[in-house]
C-alpha cells in the first residue's frame, strides 16, 4: 500500500493546531485561574481553594436551581421529542410537512426566542390576554415574576424550542423498530402501551442515551434563555451555573472566581453524561 | 521521531506562530492617531463625532477614529481592551462606581492616567468630584449628567408631598390604573431606582456625607436609620397600591407600553432615559418632576450627579494625544451639549440651565444644591446593587423585610473594587 | 382449535385494485390450509386480515362460527409466524417464547413449564438463554414456531416461513412441519408461493391470483382437474405444456400433429374451432409406457436435461406468432416464472421421461400421449373445458 505522504498533515495540522490554541490551552489556563483572585485587568495572585470555598458557601443555591432545570428539561425535552416521533412516524400523511415544522424553532438562534417568549410572558403580554379573554382571567399573574413559574417557564421555553430535534433523534432510533416485531407482539397479544413497553423502549435505548446525555450537557450549561428570559431572577430565583458565571465575570469582574465555578460546572457535567451513559447504556449483551 | 512525535511537533509549532501573531497587539493609536471609544447612542452624529473633525482640523498632523460599541457591551468591551494591553487613547465609560470598567473601579486599579492637572479639573463641584476621582485625584472629564425623577405624561397631576402620594396611588388604584409603573424583571433595573428616590430624602436629609462615610466603613445599611426608613417607605408604596399588582414580573418595555397606554400614571426613572419611554408612545409629550420623598418639602432631595465620562487609559505609550482631545472636548463643551440634547456635567460658569428642557421641574432643585448623589456611584462591588435590586422585589412579593434587604447589602459591602 | 370462514372478504388500499377480491373460504377444524399463489396474488394479505392484523374493506371473518371481524388479534388468539420470524432481538430465546404468556398473564411457573416442553420439543433446549443475533436462519425459524406453538392458539398463520431457508433445510423442515401438525392437530393457515409446498404440504390448497381465488381443492384435484389454464400452469414442476389446436371431427390438430382421439376424450367444441390443449410433461412419455389408444407423436430432441431418475427432453414444435400470445394470455404468464424459451415461430415442449431411454440432443424420439391426458381450455379466459 502506498504510504500517504504528506498530504494527510496539511489537513491534520491547522485544525489540531486551532484546536490547541482556541479550546484546550485557553481552557487549561482558564483552570488556573481558578485558583487566583484574577480581575481581568491587572496580575493575579494565588489564592487556592479560597473560591471554591466560597462558592460551596454563598452560591449552592444556584447549584439546586441549575439541578431542577436541568431535571424539567431533560424529561421534557425527551418525553416531548419521543412522543412527537412516535406520532410522525408513519400513517399520517402530512407527516413530512409536520416534521419540518416542528424543527423550525430548533434552528432559530436561542436568545431570539427567549426573547419572543419574554414579550410572550409578560404582565400585559399575549398569554395573560388571551387567559382574560377566554375567561381565565384569574390564572393570568406575572409568569416571570414568580420563581417557581419562572423556572417553569424557562424549562417549557427551552423543551419548546428544541423538542424537534429530539423527535429527529427519536425517528432516527424509531426505524430500527421494524414494524414486524410490533405485528408479532399485538398477535402475541400486547396492547398498545404494552408494546410500547415492551418491544419500543428497549429497542430505542442507543436514541434515549443520546437524547439524555445531550439534553443534559445543553440543561447544565444554560445560560441564553435564562439570561433573556429572566435574568436570573426574580431575585436570582432561576440563576443556573451558567449565568452565575457570568454575572460574576463579566459584571462584577471577579475573573477568578468565574473560573472556579466554571470548573466545577465543567466536571459536574462531565460526572453526570459520565453516570447517565452507565446507567442507559444497561447489560451489553 | 514517530509519526505521533512529529504530528505533536509541527502542531506546537503552529501555535507557536500563531499565538505571537496574535499577540502582537500594541495598544492602538499612536503614531499620530487617535484613538477614541465611546458606546454607540443611536445617532449617526453624535457630539464626538463632530469633537473628532473640529479637532482634527485645529491638529491637522492628528487623526482621529471614533470607535462605538453598542452600549450594553461598552464597559466590557472596554475593560478587555485594558487587560488585553490595546487601550484606546479616550474612552467613554460611566462615573464613579457600579460595574467593573467604572471610571472609579480602574481608577483604583491604576488602569487611568490622573487628568488632575487639566484646565478643567479645578472647576468640579463636589457634587461632581467624587465621581471622577477620589477627591484628590481627578482621573475623568465629567460629560454628561442625569437626575432621578418622576415622568409623566404633560398635565399629569404628579403629587407634591409624600403623603399625597400615597393617596394618589390609592386613588389610581380605585380607578383600575396603577401609578407607577414598576418593571421589578431582573433586566429591567427599575427598581434601585426608586430605592434612590426614597433614599435622597431620608438619608442624605439626614447626613449629606452618608456616602463618604459608607466608603469608609464608618457606618452601614443596616444600622441607617435613614435607610431603614426608605426601604420601609417603599414597603408603603407597595401597601398602597402604587407599584400595581404584578411588578415583579413585569419587563422594562411593558412598563413603558403602561406608561404610553395610560395604563399606568408615573415612572421613577433617571433623566437620560426619557427617550425609552418617548419610544412607546411618540405623540405624547412627557415631562419630569421630582420624587416627593418625605412631607417636609426641606427634606426632598433629587438624586443628581455626573452620568458619562471621558477617561485616558494609563498606557505604555504616550498619553499625552488622549489627553490633548479630552482638554480640547472640554473646552468647547457648551456647544457639544447643544448637540447630544443633554445638559454637561461641568457647568458652565454662565449659568446654563442644569437640566434638559423636559425637566424643568428638577431645575430649581440642581440650582441651590438640593441634590443627594446617585448612590451607587459609591458602591465599588456592583453585587451591591443585584441585591438592593433583588431585596426591593423581595419586598414586592412580600417575602422580605427592610432589615433583611438591607443586611444582604452589608453582606457584600467591599470599600475597593473586587 | 378452531373452523375458520371467510365470507366474501374484500381488501381495498386507496386505488381501485382490490388486493383481495371477493373471496369467501370454509378452513375445518384441524385442517392444514395451504394458501398458494404468485407474489401479490393476496395471500399474505388474507392471512392479516384472518390475524386481525388489518379490517377487510367489506365482508367478515368468522371463527368457530362467531363474527370476529371486529376483533383485536389479542382477542382472537391466533398465532401468527413471520416471513422473517420477527423474533425480539433484545430478549433471550426463552423471553421469546414465553412472551405471549407473558401478555396474558399466565403464572409464571406454568409459563416456564410450557416454554421448556416447546423447547425441548423443537430442539432449542440449549438455546434458552441466548440471544437471537447469535443463531441461525434454522434456529430461528424453530423459534418463531416455538413463540406459536407455547401459544397453545387457536390457529396457526403461516406466512412463508420456509422461504429465508436454503433448499436443504427447507426440504427437512417441511417434513417436520408435517410431524407437528399430526402431533398437535391445531388448525393451521399455510401461505406460500412455492407450488412443491402446496402440494406436499396441505390437505387443502387455495389458489390465488391478483386477489381472486381460482380454485379450491385437495393437491391431487387441483393438479389433475385445474380450474382453469392459470392454475394448470402453477401447479406441478415441470409446468404443463401448451398448445393452440384445431378440433376435428375425429381428434385434434395439435401443432402441427394430427392426433386420433376416441369420442370421449374430444374436445366439446365444433370442427375447425380453436381449443387451448395442455399436456403434462409426464404425460408424454416413451410409446411403451403409454398404453395401447395412445397417440403417437415423432419430434426432435433439441435440449435435454438430466434429473438423475429421470430426464427432461425438450422439443420444438411449429407456433404462428399470435398463439404464443394467446397462451399467455390465457395462462397468465406474467403472473408465473418464464417458461421454456420461445423462438421465432417456434414452441418448446417438455417431455418427462425415465433415464435409461437413451436420447441425445438432435436425435429423434418417438412418443405416445393418453388421449384421457389431454386437458382442453377456453382459448378466450382459460376456463376448463370437460371432454365432451
Amino acid at each position: 500500500m502506498k504510504r500517504p505522504g504528506a498530504v494527510p498533515w496539511l489537513f491534520v495540522v491547522p485544525a489540531a493546531a486551532l484546536t490547541l490554541l482556541i479550546l484546550l490551552v485557553p481552557s487549561l489556563v482558564g483552570a488556573a485561574y481558578a485558583f487566583t483572585d484574577w480581575d481581568g485587568l491587572t496580575s493575579p495572585s494565588w489564592v487556592g481553594l479560597a473560591n471554591f470555598t466560597e462558592f460551596f458557601d454563598d452560591g449552592s443555591h444556584v447549584v439546586g436551581q441549575t439541578l431542577i432545570l436541568a431535571g424539567l428539561y431533560v424529561v421534557g425535552v425527551n418525553a416531548a421529542g419521543l412522543g412527537l416521533a412516535l406520532g410522525l412516524a408513519h400513517t399520517l400523511r402530512t407527516r413530512h410537512v409536520l416534521r419540518a415544522l416542528f424543527l423550525v424553532p430548533a434552528v432559530v438562534s436561542p436568545l431570539v426566542v427567549a426573547y419572543i417568549w419574554t414579550f410572550i410572558l409578560d404582565v400585559d403580554g399575549p398569554l395573560n390576554e388571551i387567559l382574560e379573554a377566554v375567561g381565565l382571567g384569574s390564572s393570568a399573574q406575572p409568569w416571570l415574576g414568580q420563581r417557581n413559574t419562572a423556572l417553569a417557564a424557562v424549562a417549557i421555553v427551552m423543551v419548546w424550542q428544541f423538542a424537534g430535534y429530539h423527535m429527529l433523534i427519536y425517528l432516527a432510533g424509531l426505524q430500527g423498530v421494524q414494524r414486524e416485531l410490533l405485528e408479532a407482539a399485538e398477535v402475541d397479544g400486547a396492547g398498545p402501551w404494552r408494546r410500547f413497553a415492551d418491544i419500543t423502549l428497549p429497542l430505542l435505548r442507543p436514541a434515549l442515551v443520546i437524547g439524555t446525555v445531550l439534553s443534559t450537557i445543553s440543561a447544565f450549561l444554560l445560560f441564553d434563555q435564562v439570561m433573556a428570559l429572566t435574568g436570573g431572577g426574580p431575585s436570582g430565583g432561576t440563576d443556573t451555573l451558567g449565568t452565575y458565571v457570568y454575572e460574576q465575570t463579566f459584571v462584577n469582574g471577579r475573573y477568578g472566581y468565574g473560573s472556579a465555578v466554571a470548573l466545577l460546572l465543567v466536571g459536574g457535567v462531565c460526572l453526570a453524561a459520565l453516570v447517565q451513559m452507565r446507567l442507559l447504556r444497561g447489560r451489553r449483551s | 521521531m514517530n509519526i505521533r512525535g512529529r504530528a505533536l511537533g509541527c502542531a506546537a509549532v503552529a501555535v507557536a506562530l500563531l499565538a505571537a501573531a496574535a499577540g502582537c497587539g500594541a495598544d492602538a493609536g499612536g503614531d499620530g492617531e487617535i484613538v477614541v471609544s465611546v458606546w454607540d447612542d443611536g445617532r449617526e452624529e453624535s457630539s464626538i463625532d463632530v469633537a473628532a473633525r473640529d479637532f482634527e482640523k485645529a491638529h491637522p498632523d492628528l487623526t482621529v477614529t471614533v470607535q462605538k460599541n453598542p452600549f450594553d457591551q461598552h464597559l466590557q468591551a472596554l475593560r478587555r481592551q485594558l487587560g488585553a494591553g490595546r487601550a484606546p487613547d479616550v474612552a467613554m465609560t460611566v462615573v464613579g462606581y457600579g460595574e467593573s470598567g467604572t471610571v472609579r473601579a480602574l481608577a483604583d486599579k491604576g488602569l487611568l492616567a490622573d487628568l488632575g492637572e487639566s484646565p478643567w479639573a479645578g472647576r468640579l463641584p463636589d457634587t461632581v468630584a467624587g465621581a471622577v476621582g477620589d477627591g484628590s485625584e481627578v482621573y475623568a472629564f465629567p460629560v454628561d449628567s442625569m437626575a432621578i425623577g418622576i415622568v409623566a405624561k404633560k398635565g399629569t397631576d404628579v403629587p407634591g408631598t409624600y403623603t399625597s402620594m400615597l393617596t394618589a396611588c390609592r386613588d389610581a388604584g380605585r380607578d383600575g390604573k396603577t401609578a407607577f409603573a414598576l418593571g421589578g424583571h431582573e433586566n429591567s433595573k427599575m427598581p434601585h431606582i426608586v430605592g434612590f428616590a426614597l433614599a435622597a430624602s431620608t438619608v442624605y436629609a439626614d447626613d449629606p456625607g452618608y456616602g463618604d462615610k459608607r466608603l469608609r466603613d464608618e457606618v452601614t445599611f443596616a444600622g441607617s436609620d435613614g435607610w431603614e426608613q426608605a426601604v420601609a417607605r417603599f414597603g408603603e408604596m407597595r401597601d398602597a397600591g402604587c407599584f400595581g399588582e404584578n411588578a415583579a414580573g413585569t419587563t422594562r418595555e411593558a412598563t413603558a407600553r403602561a406608561l404610553g397606554d395610560g395604563d399606568a400614571l408615573m415612572a421613577v426613572t433617571p433623566t437620560v432615559t426619557l427617550p425609552l419611554w418617548q419610544a412607546a408612545a411618540p405623540d405624547a409629550e412627557f415631562v419630569m418632576a421630582p420624587f416627593p420623598g418625605d412631607d417636609d418639602p426641606d427634606r426632598v432631595l433629587v438624586p443628581a450627579g455626573a452620568s458619562s465620562g471621558l477617561v485616558v487609559p494609563a498606557k505604555a505609550s504616550d498619553a499625552g494625544p488622549g489627553k490633548q482631545f479630552v482638554d480640547f472636548y472640554a473646552k468647547h463643551r457648551a456647544r457639544y451639549a447643544e448637540i447630544d440634547g443633554a445638559v454637561p456635567a461641568l457647568p458652565d460658569d454662565g449659568g446654563g440651565p442644569r437640566a434638559p428642557g423636559y425637566a424643568a421641574a428638577l431645575e430649581p432643585y440642581l440650582r441651590d444644591g438640593r441634590t443627594a448623589p446617585i448612590m451607587d456611584q459609591q458602591w465599588p462591588n456592583p453585587e451591591l446593587i443585584a441585591r438592593f435590586d433583588s431585596g426591593l422585589v423581595e419586598m414586592l412579593t412580600g417575602r422580605a423585610e427592610p432589615a433583611d434587604v438591607l443586611e444582604s447589602m452589608d453582606a457584600v459591602w467591599t470599600s475597593e473594587a473586587p | 382449535m378452531t373452523s375458520i370462514g371467510l365470507d366474501h372478504v374484500v381488501m381495498r388500499y386507496d386505488g381501485t385494485q382490490a388486493a383481495v377480491d371477493d373471496v369467501s373460504l370454509e378452513i375445518e377444524e384441524g385442517e392444514f390450509f395451504v394458501l398458494v399463489g404468485p407474489s401479490g396474488c393476496g395471500k399474505s394479505t388474507l392471512l392479516r386480515l384472518l390475524a386481525g392484523l388489518e379490517r377487510p374493506s367489506s365482508g367478515t371473518v368468522r371463527m368457530d362460527g362467531s363474527d370476529v371481524t371486529e376483533l383485536t388479534p389479542r382477542l382472537r388468539d391466533v398465532a401468527m409466524v413471520f416471513q422473517n420470524y420477527a423474533i425480539y432481538p433484545h430478549m433471550t430465546v426463552g423471553g421469546n417464547l414465553g412472551y405471549g404468556l407473558k401478555v396474558r398473564g399466565v403464572p409464571k411457573r406454568e409459563a416456564a413449564a410450557r416454554v421448556r416442553e416447546v423447547a425441548d420439543l423443537l430442539g432449542l433446549g440449549d438455546l434458552l438463554k441466548r440471544r437471537p443475533t447469535t443463531l441461525s436462519g434454522g434456529q430461528l425459524q424453530r423459534v418463531a414456531m416455538g413463540r406459536a406453538i407455547a401459544r397453545r392458539p387457536r390457529a396457526y398463520l403461516m406466512d412463508e416461513p420456509l422461504s429465508n431457508l436454503d433448499a436443504k433445510l427447507r426440504v427437512s423442515m417441511r417434513a417436520e412441519l408435517e410431524q407437528l401438525h399430526r402431533r398437535l392437530g391445531v388448525t393451521t393457515v399455510y401461505v406460500t408461493h412455492d407450488q412443491v409446498e402446496a402440494m406436499t404440504l396441505g390437505s387443502r390448497a387455495a389458489v390465488l391470483r391478483a386477489g381472486e381465488l381460482q380454485q379450491v381443492a385437495a393437491p391431487q384435484e387441483l393438479y389433475a382437474r385445474p380450474a382453469n389454464a392459470f392454475v394448470a400452469a402453477f401447479i406441478g414442476s415441470p409446468p404443463m405444456n401448451f398448445a393452440l389446436a384445431t378440433a376435428r371431427e375425429d381428434g385434434l390438430d395439435l401443432a402441427g400433429f394430427d392426433l386420433r382421439l376416441p369420442a370421449e376424450h374430444r374436445p366439446p367444441v365444433a370442427a375447425g374451432e380453436r381449443v387451448l390443449v395442455g399436456i403434462r410433461p409426464e404425460e408424454l412419455r416413451a410409446p411403451q409406457a403409454a398404453g395401447k389408444d395412445a397417440c403417437a407423436l415423432r419430434v426432435t430432441c433439441a435440449v435435454r436435461q438430466n434429473l438423475g431418475a429421470d430426464q427432461l427432453l425438450f422439443f420444438p414444435v411449429p407456433q404462428l406468432p399470435y398463439e404464443a400470445a394467446v397462451i399467455a394470455r390465457a395462462t397468465f404468464a406474467e403472473d408465473r416464472p418464464a417458461g421454456p424459451a420461445v423462438g421465432s415461430g417456434e414452441r418448446l415442449l417438455c417431455a418427462r421421461v425415465p433415464a435409461d431411454v437413451s436420447v441425445e440432443p438432435g436425435d429423434t424420439v418417438d412418443l405416445a400421449v393418453r388421449p384421457g391426458a389431454l386437458h382442453y381450455f377456453a382459448p378466450d379466459g382459460g376456463a376448463r373445458l370437460p371432454s365432451a
